[in-house]
């Protein structure tokens, strides 16, 4: 399980970034981070992970504290970067000089992902493209077997199949003893894929809910027209028409559109509350 | 503070790995470089004179392993390498110890043994060559002024992301000058009634020491403020630096 507790953060003296932030996040979940740019995300990410420190609070993984980057915890983590930095050696190299830090790295499961990635396997990660060598990264990070797996951005430079394969790869990989957190802007990308949402705005988690909840108690309505419905408490227009947010009162759960939830849950946070709570 | 061999060993591997291509040219380099000045020190008919050699034995020591010391942890140039570098799943301790390890003791290894080669080459062409005990004493002192040079430049390879060489030479400069200034100021402020002017030196005082006590100093302290700043201050730094690559952040 990773705790945060009390968590305040700041790059500059003037701003702080994360103001007395909490959050527990559980194992057999993928959870989905949503925010605006600048709201802490991929900053959120680094602490986890050990590599910013909080200013006040504590981050726990397990029996570790994060910023301790303590080896046994380092091994059980895994974290793809927004931008990231490959030597100029074949993918094979890679994986000798790499995965002995790794205690669970498992080799034909990385060459399973490659192959599912459709990435050559004696191809040289310089000579990669932006979305190969994340490839190569998603694939080494899964075949980790780490429990943490951080993603920042997963999408970014992938292709349409891309895409597709990247969200095959993460469920074939995924385990119920993992935490998979997935900080995204490309909602869309990953709409069947996450478990959990987490929306932060201004320094706080100002939305945490399980998807399964959100089915079960909101009803996403497609419309040509702009008029609520009764109930309506958020209408969005989409190519084509409108989307109308309720409360699902038929008791029948509906697909839930995360970007449509996300802007509705950032433009008015005490309707959904209350309509989540009734 | 965890450490382990299995660990520290993955590391070095990982290292020879991604770094295997640019040692191997740095080393083809340094063979071309001795080769050169093995034909300078012959056309300038220096090759017998143990000075002309020791001024690029200390060129490549103090130089080149500085200047390696100082881009030791390459990956901290930019964010997303010191990302990856950091969460690597390896002790602060085992990551400060293997780039320390190469710097302090491989590198200067492997320049000492390279000149010992070529010196024990040419004395079998020149059989006058040879090193004095006053030499011997000359390469040991900067092998110990290495080590020292070389702990106050890990810190900066670790502190400093970016160039590190000339930010550690204008942080060494400023730092001189300003502990010079102090220095002064104090001696000022001690010393004021051997002052007129500001710093103008009192004439009819007599500053001559005392030989007894130029002795002491001489003999006792200065011995060991050497014995200190070599052998003391570099284990100090290193502790520094090693706190310094714990703090380190993104």
């Amino acid at each position: 399980m990773i705790t945060i507790e009390n968590l305040h953060f700041a790059y500059s003296r003037k701003k702080s970034l994360f103001k007395d932030l909490n959050l527990e996040l559980h194992p057999g979940k993928i959870y989905g981070l949503l925010g605006k740019n600048g709201t802490g995300k991929s900053s959120l990410l680094k602490l986890i992970i050990g590599v910013l420190f909080p200013k006040k609070g504590s981050i726990t993984i397990e029996k570790f504290q994060s910023s301790q980057r303590h080896p046994d915890l380092l091994s059980d983590v895994f974290f793809l970067s927004e931008d990231y930095e490959l030597p100029a050696i074949s993918i094979k190299s890679f994986v000798k000089a790499n995965a002995p830090l790794y205690k669970k790295f498992d080799e034909n499961m990385f060459y399973e992902f490659i192959d599912l990635f459709e990435v050559a396997k004696d191809s040289n990660l310089q000579k990669l493209s932006f979305g190969q060598k994340k490839k190569v990264l998603i694939s080494f990070g899964l075949a980790t077997n780490a429990r943490y797996l951080l993603f920042d951005e997963p999408t970014n430079g992938l292709d349409i199949p891309s895409k597709s394969q990247f969200r095959k790869v993460l469920l074939k990989g995924f385990r119920e003893d993992q935490i998979m957190v997935i900080s995204t802007h490309q909602i869309r990308d990953l709409n069947q894929l996450i478990e959990s949402v987490i929306i932060i705005e201004n320094g706080q988690i100002i939305f945490k809910k399980d998807v399964f909840e959100l089915e079960e108690k909101l009803v996403f309505t497609k419309s040509l027209s702009e008029t609520p419905e009764n109930n309506t408490i958020y209408t969005e227009s989409v190519a084509g028409g409108y989307i109308h947010v309720g409360p699902n009162e038929s008791g029948v759960a509906s697909e839930v559109e995360l970007e449509v939830l996300f802007n509705a849950v950032v433009k008015d946070k005490n309707s959904f509350t209350e309509t989540l709570q009734s | 503070m965890s450490f382990s061999l299995a660990r520290f060993f993955s590391l070095v591997k990982r290292d020879f790995i991604i770094y295997k291509k640019p040692v191997i040219y740095l080393a083809i380099g340094f063979i071309l470089i001795m080769g050169f000045l093995s034909w300078i020190g012959y056309a300038s008919q220096n090759i017998t004179d143990f000075k002309f050699w020791f001024t690029w034995f200390l060129m490549a020591l103090m130089g080149g392993g500085l200047l390696l010391t100082s881009v030791a942890f390459w990956e901290f140039k930019s964010p997303a390498g010191r990302i990856q570098y950091l969460s690597l799943p390896a002790s602060n301790l085992e990551k400060f110890a293997t780039r320390h390890i190469y710097t302090l003791i491989v590198y200067p290894f492997l320049i000492l043994s390279l000149f010992t080669v070529l010196y024990m080459i040419l004395s079998s062409f020149y059989p006058n060559i040879s090193i004095g005990s006053e030499d011997r004493f000359m390469i040991k002192m900067f092998m110990k002024t290495y080590v020292l040079a070389h702990s106050v430049v890990i810190i900066c390879g670790i502190y400093f992301n970016k160039y590190v060489a000339p930010k550690t030479m204008i942080t060494g400069w400023a730092i001189f000058f300003i502990s010079l200034l102090i220095g002064l100021f104090l001696v000022r402020i001690i010393f004021h009634d051997m002052f007129s002017g500001f710093f103008q030196k009192k004439m009819d005082i007599d500053v001559t020491m005392d030989a007894e006590f130029q002795e002491w100093l001489e003999i006792g302290i200065q011995d060991k403020l050497n014995a200190i700043l070599l052998n003391v201050l570099p284990i100090f730094f290193w502790v520094v630096a090693y706190f310094k690559m714990k703090e380190k952040e993104v």
